[in-house]
């Protein structure tokens, strides 16, 4: 069992019964725990206690789970997983648009949601200097330390997700990663609770945001039947 | 046809004339109709072939300058004719056809000008015609006219707003059903969250009370229940497919009955539900749904009650029955009166258990009371104020 000792993770649902099922799993594993019912107290008990991670449900009283982020992102990059009922991707995609860090469609598996808590903590626990250097190739740095991209001389911007799916890759050159990989590496989370497609629409976005054509990736390309690798 | 008889008619005409103005003799009466057969003759001709040529050419401006040259060519003639009768010197009838050549090119000049307004308006009507065929209905044609071009025009312009009329509509329906849609699924999946987690945890063993995890199951197992009738009654209503037995009903009696069944759920929240009515109402109407609709109504109001107020439903008759249904909680809000009756409306927009359903209530119980014939409204708060009305030609007496 992995370790959350010392953490605090705040979980916002309006459901009783998600708050205290998600708040059990996360105890188990070591973590501290505390919750809201809607968006006003949320933002209160994310002032109150600091926490290391935020579990949040979209559809809240008073204030939704969007508006929640946006207000908390004003000031503080603490890792938010969202919770979402919505099934259509666009929704899905503007909470990381917003800067959540992953999300969670559901219903949902509480064990998944601990799976994804470690996950999202392990990816922004912040890399020391010396371990990472920047990867650069043809038109393309990526500074793993400050979390930036430059394409082509122009900084661009990406949610965590897509900027840890293209470190990913991009630290094996010409490595074939399958969906199950990447989801199991970036997600934290396994082809047995998350569709595979969800990778295949966030490779869409990275390389409409890095690729020169992205209809004719040159930098990360398809390896068909296999999978996806980054063009060194 | 018509032009032979209107070309008859102009000569007898212009003879009648002749004859009253110049009191003519009989060689002369017989020499003007001649000149007249040749140019009604004339005017005949062009007539039949006009439209022939209207219809090849290429441009208005064509038609319109034969339409003038054929004009001036059958008073040329006539005049010609008539001038050699009349003994002109040569030089005299020169000077006639200078000017009739004088003429011809201010035909010109009119057919040009005379074409260009016409063929401006008929333009901007092609155009305003293959926009909207490309899809855009916000144009309009602009053309001020009020001869059968105008008509056209005018005529276009309308088909065009009604065009436009018609997409808004099925715009709004298709957005309408994407988020009736996106609100079934949304209150699907939260009871289904809910039992999925607790299922899981039960499963998991990580649970000191499993009987309270059961009972949440079984309660989110009721939610989802009712949730698919009350689709189900709702698909059935505004399909029109819903019987309503009517018959001779006490209101007061219905009313006092409802507030009955939903007295445990408002002694559980702490809310008092409170019936004033003066008289007996009995009218001839289907209790059931009136009773399902005052059930929701109120229930509605019970789950947006502050503890310790109370509920009270106001039955009256004078020239309709009017059931009126008060809580002291916010009440609505002015903004959320208009679609505060459509499926799925919720004012926080989010849903919860504290404030009730799915949000069917309300379009159930507008649904039963219109097929009944009659109407229902919200006033804005504060305090909450449902109401509806049933039609008045039942109302009768005990």
């Amino acid at each position: 069992m992995r370790d959350g000792t010392g953490r605090t993770i705040l979980v916002v649902d309006d459901e009783p019964m998600v708050r205290e099922v998600v708040r059990t799993y996360l105890a188990r594993e070591g973590f501290t725990t505390c919750d809201a019912s809607d968006g006003e107290s949320a933002l209160r008990q994310a002032e109150a206690h600091s926490p290391d991670l935020i579990v949040l449900d979209v559809m809240l009283p008073k204030l939704d789970g969007y508006a929640v982020l946006e207000q908390l992102r004003e000031h503080t990059d603490v890792p938010v997983i969202l919770l979402t009922a919505r099934v259509s991707e666009e929704d899905r995609l503007r909470g990381l648009e917003l800067g959540a860090d992953d999300y969670v469609v559901k219903p949902f598996s509480p064990r998944e949601v601990a799976a994804r808590v470690h996950a999202v903590l392990r990816r922004t626990a912040g890399p020391t200097v010396e371990s990472l250097p920047p990867i650069e190739t043809e038109g393309l740095v990526i500074d793993r330390q400050a979390r930036e991209v430059i394409v082509d001389g122009t900084a661009v911007s990406m949610p965590p997700l897509e900027f840890d799916l293209l470190v990913c890759l991009a630290s094996s050159p010409r490595e074939v990663f399958s969906r199950a990989d990447l989801l199991e590496r970036v997600w934290g989370s396994s082809a047995e609770w998350q569709d595979p497609s969800t990778v295949t629409v966030h490779i869409r976005r990275l390389r409409q945001k890095i690729e020169i054509d992205p209809d004719e990736p040159e930098r990360i390309t398809t390896v068909w039947g296999r999978g996806y690798r980054f063009e060194a | 046809m018509r032009i032979l008889l209107s070309l008859v008619a102009a000569v007898l005409v212009g003879l009648a004339l002749f004859e009253v103005t110049m009191q003519p003799s009989s060689v002369d009466r017989a020499e003007l109709a001649g000149i007249f057969i040749v140019m009604a003759a004339v005017s005949g001709l062009a007539a039949a072939l006009l439209p022939t040529l209207a219809r090849r050419s290429s441009r208005l401006v064509i038609t319109l300058f034969a339409l003038s040259l054929v004009s001036l060519f059958v008073v040329a003639l006539g005049i010609t004719i008539a001038a050699n009768r009349m003994f002109f010197s040569n030089h005299d009838l020169t000077l006639v056809l200078v000017v009739l050549g004088f003429g011809l090119l201010a035909a010109v000049a009119f057919a040009l000008s005379a074409s260009r307004s016409l063929t401006s308006d008929l333009e901007r009507m092609a155009n305003t015609a293959r926009d909207v065929a490309g899809g855009d209905l916000t144009v309009r044609t602009g053309v001020d006219r009020s001869d059968e071009i105008g008509v056209l025009a005018m005529e276009l312009d309308d088909m065009t707003a009604e065009l436009q009329v018609m997409r808004e509509t099925r715009d709004t329906e298709d957005r309408r059903r994407r988020e009736f849609f996106a609100a079934v699924s949304h209150d699907l999946r939260t009871p289904l969250a809910s039992m999925q987690v607790a299922v899981e945890a039960l499963l998991d063993g990580v649970v000191e009370d499993p009987d309270r995890y059961l009972a949440s199951v079984q309660a989110d197992v009721e939610i989802l229940g009712s949730l698919v009738d009350d689709l189900f009654l709702l698909s059935r209503i505004q399909a029109g497919d819903v019987s309503l037995p009517v018959a001779r009903t006490d209101l007061t009696e219905v009313v006092d009955e409802t507030l009955e069944v939903l007295r445990p759920a408002a002694d559980s929240r702490q809310v008092e539900l409170s019936l004033v009515a003066s008289d007996r109402v009995v009218l001839n109407t289907s209790a059931e749904a009136v009773g399902r609709a005052l059930r929701n109504i109120v229930d509605n109001a019970i789950l947006h009650a502050p503890q310790d107020s109370t509920v009270t439903v106001d039955v009256s008759a004078e020239s309709e029955a009017r059931i009126v249904v008060r809580d002291m909680g916010e009440g609505f809000d002015e903004s959320f009166i208009p679609t505060a009756f459509e499926s799925f409306s919720r004012f926080d927009g989010a849903r919860s258990r504290n404030t009730g359903g799915a949000g069917l209530g309300l379009a159930i119980a507008k649904g039963l009371i219109e097929s009944l014939g009659g109407s229902i409204w919200a006033e804005p708060g504060p305090g909450g104020c449902v109401g509806f009305s049933l039609p008045s030609s039942d109302l009768g007496e005990t």
